[in-house]
């Protein structure tokens, strides 16, 4: 399975007319294999970090007020330990979920809120291609998305995959109510631009690890005091990831 | 008790309502979402004024307190029925996308049974909710996904003083998010359909919905105009027409759903005609029976 070979956009979500692609309805009674499937990959994804999605949240929160996008193949096509893994045992002829995002629309057109990306291939052994970034492009594309508001926890590989799109400009850093107080909430513009291409006067740049509390809640406090960060990278080796901020300057502000 | 003592005002000055339990006189609104979405919503629906104290960012760490009574509020209402909301899902599918719209009162003003049930003892810091309701926005203009409505009420102790705080904070709700459509669901067995249907017939989307953690959930499209909001907020200006059923479903009889819903899925648009009727109860202890008219869609 790769990408235009097999692998076909789905959209669960009430209403909508889409261009191409299985569309599911969440209201029909015939999607309730597909959105089994798709509930799995979500645990799977997710439930490791506490952050799984109940069925009623899935239903009430994601797929009737907005949409639930992402990528499926034809079950058969797939590997005997993916359709397990997404509860097929045996054969599957059935159209299956390899990857989503949840994406929720705001009062603003242009702004949408974008979480819970996940993919096949993180969750089992057999190598697949990874087409969680494949899929935030086509969801983008699908829905006019001009702005982005995102939310990630500090440590998980899906910050990069945000940070692809250009600077991530933090709104908090550090949410205490989260099941996962080491969660960021940033906005982004998606569009690729090359980082040298970037014409921004920054002040200051600044590795962050990302498991480092204090920090967080430093540049939380920063945050909430005035102060503008944005992201503009991840570095990852196989013992450590850090984050690169970089602090913008506040108008009107002092240099 | 506060609220007892409020129960002697010969008016309501909270709001431009006429709300039977004037004892709810005494409550403040309160609203929890970003400043984009707060900028686009009344905050004085039918006089009942937020205070700048009583709005609240979702991601500024004095919130912490309000956000966690809140949880502690939903799972009063929800935990019960293995629907509790985590913390990410009251940021992500609440704070973040659409707002949270309550009554409630400060700390130093809660009864002590309010602390008891709320879980906050004898804290007198902040500000303490008495009932919330949460929707997002969707795709289409002015239609708002209603998600959770609890309130202290569900507390059998707190039930007689509050009660038609449910019904009040929804119309409040609506009201101040502008809402001209309201996308539901629920459960058909859930006591809630009383307070939905107090907008008028409800348009079903689906009447089995596997896709749901409780398949016997309905899903819903209400109208909302100024005189189904007072009816829901029980003003006696309000008013609704309910319909004639020509069906019923009991809320205990699922393959019943599930023939609805094969007639939804065909295309006849059936609508939840009016409040439901309680059966008597005849099965296991706890069991909660309602009958429920239907009718087709008018037009």
């Amino acid at each position: 399975m790769t990408r235009g070979n097999g692998a076909r956009p789905a959209s669960p979500a009430r209403g909508g007319e889409w261009r191409h692609g299985l569309r599911i309805d969440p209201t029909r009674t015939d999607s309730e294999e597909f959105l089994s499937a798709l509930e799995r990959l979500d645990e799977l994804a997710y439930a490791p970090h506490g952050l799984a999605t109940p069925r009623w949240a899935l239903y009430d929160c994601a797929e009737l007020p907005g949409a639930v996008i992402g990528l499926c193949a034809d079950g058969d096509g797939l590997p005997e330990e993916a359709r397990a893994a997404l509860g097929q045992q045996g054969g599957s002829e059935a159209w299956l979920p390899i990857t989503f995002l949840m994406a929720l629309p705001t009062l603003r057109p242009e702004l949408w809120l974008v979480h819970s990306i996940c993919g096949l291939a993180e969750v089992i052994a057999t190598p697949l291609p990874d087409l969680r970034s494949e899929t935030m492009r086509l969801a983008y594309d699908w829905l006019g998305v001009a702005r982005v508001r995102g939310v990630c926890q500090w440590t998980s590989d899906r910050l990069a995959l945000h940070a692809h799109w250009g600077p991530l400009a933090l709104e908090a850093a550090w949410l205490p109510s989260h099941d996962l107080p080491a969660t960021c909430v940033f906005q982004y513009t998606p569009e690729v631009v090359p980082a040298p291409a970037r014409n921004r006067e920054a002040c200051e740049r600044f590795a962050l690890d990302p498991g480092d509390e204090m920090a967080l809640r430093m540049l939380h406090d920063e945050i909430e005091e005035g102060a503008r960060f944005d992201v503009i990278g991840v570095s990852a080796s196989h013992e450590t990831r850090c984050v690169w901020i970089e602090r913008r300057a506040v108008p009107g502000a002092p240099s | 008790m506060r609220l007892d003592r409020a129960a002697s005002r010969s008016g309501c000055p909270l709001v431009n309502l006429d709300v039977a339990n004037r004892s709810l006189a005494d409550l403040e609104p309160f609203v929890v979402a970003t400043p984009e979405v707060m900028e686009h919503l009344d905050l004085a629906p039918y006089g009942a004024r937020v205070d700048e104290a009583r709005r609240f960012h979702p991601l500024r760490l004095e919130t912490t307190q309000m956000l966690d009574r809140l949880r502690r509020l939903d799972e009063l209402a929800f935990g019960s029925e293995g629907m509790p909301m985590s913390g990410w899902i009251l940021i992500d599918g609440a704070g973040l996308t659409g707002a949270i719209f309550g009554l409630g009162v400060p700390a130093e003003a809660a009864p002590p049974e309010v602390g008891r049930v709320l879980g906050i003892g004898s804290d007198r810091e902040g500000f303490v909710p008495y009932s919330m309701y949460i929707a997002i926005p969707s795709f289409e203009p002015a239609t708002w996904v209603g998600h959770n409505l609890a309130s202290l009420a569900a507390a059998p102790e707190l039930r007689g003083p509050l009660h038609g705080l449910g019904s009040l904070t929804k119309a409040l709700a609506l009201a101040s998010f502008r809402a001209r459509h309201q996308i539901g669901a629920a459960q058909w067995d859930s006591p809630a359909l009383r307070v939905h249907t107090r907008l008028g017939p409800l348009a079903l989307s689906s009447a089995w919905t596997p896709a749901h953690a409780k398949p016997w959930t309905y899903t819903y499209v209400a109208d909302v105009t100024d005189t189904t909001l007072r009816h829901l907020a029980r003003d006696p200006s309000g008013r609704v027409e309910y319909l004639e059923p020509t069906r019923f479903i009991d809320s205990a009889d699922h393959r019943a759903m599930q023939r609805l819903q094969k007639d939804i899925e065909r295309g006849t648009r059936w609508c939840i005609a009016g409040p439901p009727e309680s059966v008597s109860e005849g099965g296991a202890a706890g069991e909660r029976r309602q009958r429920v008219g239907l009718a087709l869609f008018p037009g």
